[in-house]
């Protein structure tokens, strides 16, 4: 199964997608995309729209490796008593082996939605507005009336951040006890 | 020891044998020059296997590691093609292979003759995500159409069989792997299936706990199930089996209908070496 898989040419072309995003510093794929694509294409990208476009590439690179995983990890036994039960492929999929892959998935895909989230602060390189750059903005305005503004600013940038993440973090756990096995 | 009330067995038999059969239709399983050959491999795992399984009997499988017992099985449950020969299951053809036949994936077995034939594996045949009576019901319900209030029913009933009727709310992790053996078998005998098979079921448990789960099958035996188990267990093979083959190297080096005879005074040299590998003595002594 794994080289009917290997062999086709779409599978080549989404491990070359894989390997190529993985393997790259998310910082290095933001440059890439904001002023590369410019140069090589005149293709001009908005440091918004670059963002975006290397955070949805990177992410869906990334859970999809992790649903791969999840998928794998399927003890073959689990098909085979499927089939000899008469189920047809679909019902395998979706009664047998997807809410076995989801409860595998569940932890790394919520780790990953956090890494993500805290990754996108490096949107601020490419001069896009976004919580840090906005702080910055605010430390430098009232720089000589609160000079210690800056530890408060950083401080709700820390928890605006953390009230993101956190619930993402409850959530799983509670999910993870309920579909203890 | 393993005993088998035997006369319960030929009373069964009798009842359920109704109709007359013609020699075309052979009732039970019957295996015609069977070949498998792995994909990739130079050489054949099952060379030109013939051998019947009669409605209502146990064939029991025997032989060392390696020797092609769960490919047979396989083979006959279409979890593998085969590559030459045929498999009858009451008279309808199950399998049919020959040379060239794709060696990989499963057998193209519609689901009405799939789900003639039960299996229970070493472990992991569980659904996780189901609890017991899920698990027993799912198939019936999913497949055969049935309805659930009847299919429910008739799955707690095995369960009481089996003496796991209070823990049909219980989730396979919270089994000991013996229970977690007798639901799996639940599980295929509420498809009534025409042929049980059991690859070493009792093989990954903890050994006071493989009594629990062989007398179950002795049990099924006395019913009148027409199995093909392949086990390690030789007192439990010797009781349950009215038939005994011995493969090696994918192939029958020994088949008896008289199984008394095969454990204790095999015919050929090979099974004589095979059976004395369970047998322990002391050569030296004080
Ligand atoms: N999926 C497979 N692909 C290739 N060879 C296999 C595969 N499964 C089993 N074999 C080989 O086939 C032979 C018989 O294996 P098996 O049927 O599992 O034997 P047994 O159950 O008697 O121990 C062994 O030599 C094994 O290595
Ligand atoms: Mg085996």
């Amino acid at each position: 199964m794994a080289d009917d898989v290997a062999q086709s040419r779409g599978a080549r072309v989404m491990n070359t997608y894989l390997v190529f995003i993985r393997v790259m510093p998310q910082l290095a794929l933001l440059f890439i995309a904001f002023y590369g694509f410019a140069r090589a294409w005149n293709w001009n990208l908005d440091a918004t729209g670059a963002c975006v476009l290397v955070f949805v590439l990177w992410g869906g690179a990334e859970l999809g490796d992790l649903v791969r995983g999840a998928l794998v990890s399927i003890p073959a036994i689990q098909y085979e008593s499927a089939y000899m039960l008469g189920l047809t492929p679909w019902q395998t999929f979706t009664r047998v082996i997807l809410p076995q892959a989801l409860r595998r998935l569940l932890p790394g895909s919520v780790n990953l939605s956090t890494r993500i989230v805290k990754t996108t602060s490096l949107a601020v390189l490419l001069g896009v507005v976004e919580v840090i750059k906005v702080g910055q903005q605010i430390i430098d305005a009232h720089r000589f009336d609160y000079p210690q503004g800056t530890l408060w600013v950083y401080g709700v940038i820390f928890l605006m951040y953390f009230i993101v993440c956190w619930p993402l973090s409850l959530a799983a756990r509670a999910l993870e006890r309920r579909w203890a096995d | 020891m393993f005993t088998r009330s035997r006369t319960n067995t030929t009373r069964r038999q009798a009842d359920r044998i109704t109709q007359p059969d013609t020699a075309e239709r052979f009732p039970g399983l019957r295996m015609e020059g069977v070949t498998k050959r792995y994909a990739n491999a130079d050489h054949d795992v099952l060379h030109d296997i013939s051998l019947d399984v009669p409605r209502g009997k146990v064939l029991v499988v025997v032989g060392p590691s390696g020797s092609g017992k769960s490919t047979l099985l396989r083979a006959v449950a279409g979890l593998e093609p085969i590559q030459g020969g045929e498999i009858l299951l009451n008279g309808d053809i199950i399998g049919q292979g020959r040379p060239g036949t794709k060696a990989a994936g499963y057998a193209p077995r519609p689901a009405a003759l799939r789900t003639r034939i039960g299996m229970v594996f070493q472990s992991y045949d569980l659904f996780p995500n189901r609890n017991v009576l899920d698990n027993v019901t799912m198939a019936p319900v999913l497949v055969l159409k049935r309805d659930k209030r009847n299919v429910e029913q008739e799955a707690l009933r095995l369960l009481e069989r089996v003496g796991l009727r209070d823990r049909a709310d219980a989730k396979p992790h919270e089994l000991s792997g013996g229970q977690r053996q007798r639901v799996a078998i639940c599980r295929a005998m509420i498809m009534h299936p025409e042929l049980l098979l059991l690859d070493e079921i009792t093989a990954s448990l903890d050994p006071e706990m493989v009594r629990e789960v062989l007398d179950v099958v002795l049990d099924l035996a006395d019913g009148g199930q027409t199995m093909m188990i392949v086990t390690h267990e030789m007192a439990f093979a010797r009781a349950v089996a009215d038939e005994v083959v011995m493969l090696e190297n994918g192939g029958i080096v020994e088949r008896s209908d008289n199984p008394e005879q095969f454990f204790t005074h095999p015919r050929t040299r090979r099974a004589q070496e095979f059976l004395e590998t369970f047998e322990f003595a002391r050569r030296h002594r004080g």
